[in-house]
């Protein structure tokens, strides 16, 4: 009886130990992480409803282009005034090739689209319930923008508004670089 | 004339006391700070009920507009896991993998309780020990000699 209540008990530790283990291991492998840590991860595909319209739009259409990936809310303050910037951003950087994808996140769809009326956001958007989200990451808290370059690698990370002379030192060599 | 107005105030109270329910329930069933404690705020992940955040307050404004439009308990909740998953919910619920959220803690319980049970056993039973030798018959000349003895005393 005391041998099989040890194994038990030693069994039950183990499996504790290994969700544990799995747990931590998850934390770490969102893109948020990696790029944090220094590193230029490959972005994971990003496929999703669009917001406006119908649809999809995924990052892997986007392949050979610079891409600001933009994850935002209706309710994030902040997010308000990093709508007209991105726009901006499109009207002038995008015959060279760049993009922006906001992604409506942590809100009700009905409440992005009514945010992407009033910002007037011309860029591409999509809405997703939280899976992509907590793949890529967002630290702590919106908004957060990715940005991944050409060959599909993220090289940056904006945590937090986006300004536009952080955003054009960011995106100055990559557009130097080959096309 | 007091007496009537004491009558009055208790009647008050009473009623008072039994309309508090139908207020907190006047969603349909179900009450909005009822609600707000089985749910999370996903961005704070702190319970709904506890968080100032900006996403908490545009939930609650969305509760507030459900409440008055007559949704049912469960349609608010399907609503809201269908736009942000089940990350909203402050409680797993009880199906399917979901369910050993639930089970896991009584089974750990239970299991605990055998194990307790099982050492207590073994202790109790290593205290009592092996029984002892019985002891050896009297003498009958012996308890004879006790005997007299004994009625010498009467």
């Amino acid at each position: 009886v005391r041998l099989t209540l040890q194994a038990g008990a030693v069994l039950l530790l183990a499996v504790m130990i290994g969700l544990f283990a799995r747990s931590l291991a998850q934390d770490r492998t969102t893109v948020y992480a990696l790029v944090k840590d220094g590193q230029t991860p490959t972005a994971p595909e990003l496929s999703l409803p669009r917001l406006v319209g119908s649809g999809t739009a995924s990052l892997s259409s986007l392949r050979g282009r610079i891409v600001l990936v933009n994850f935002w809310a209706s309710w994030c303050d902040a997010c308000k005034t990093e709508a007209p910037l991105f726009n901006q951003v499109l009207a002038r950087y995008g015959a060279q090739g760049v993009r922006v994808l906001g992604v409506d996140t942590s809100d009700f769809a009905a409440d992005g689209r009514g945010f992407a009326r009033t910002y007037d956001q011309r860029y591409a958007l999509v809405h997703d319930s939280g899976g992509v989200t907590r793949r890529w990451g967002i630290g702590t808290g919106l908004p957060v923008t990715y940005v991944v370059d050409r060959r599909g690698k993220v090289v940056h990370l904006f945590d937090g508004v986006v300004t536009g002379n952080a955003l054009a030192s960011v995106l100055r060599p990559l557009l130097r670089g080959p096309a | 004339v007091i007496r009537l107005r004491l009558v009055f105030a208790a009647l008050a109270a009473a009623a008072g006391l039994l309309a508090a329910p139908a207020v907190a329930l006047a969603c349909n069933g179900w009450s909005e700070p009822d609600m707000e404690t089985q749910l999370m705020c996903i961005v704070c992940h702190e319970r709904l009920d506890q968080s100032s955040s900006a996403f908490s307050t545009r939930v609650r404004h969305h509760l507030d507009g459900w409440c008055r439009a007559g949704w049912s308990a469960d349609r608010v909740r399907q609503t809201l896991v269908s736009q942000f998953g089940e990350e909203i919910l402050a409680a797993p619920p009880k199906r399917g993998f979901d369910l050993l959220a639930w089970l896991v803690p009584g089974a750990v319980l239970a299991g605990g309780v055998v194990v307790a049970g099982g050492l207590a056993s073994v202790w109790s039973r290593r205290r009592r020990g092996p029984p002892g030798p019985r002891p050896a018959p009297i003498d009958p000349s012996l308890d004879a000699r006790i005997d007299a003895d004994l009625a010498g005393f009467e």
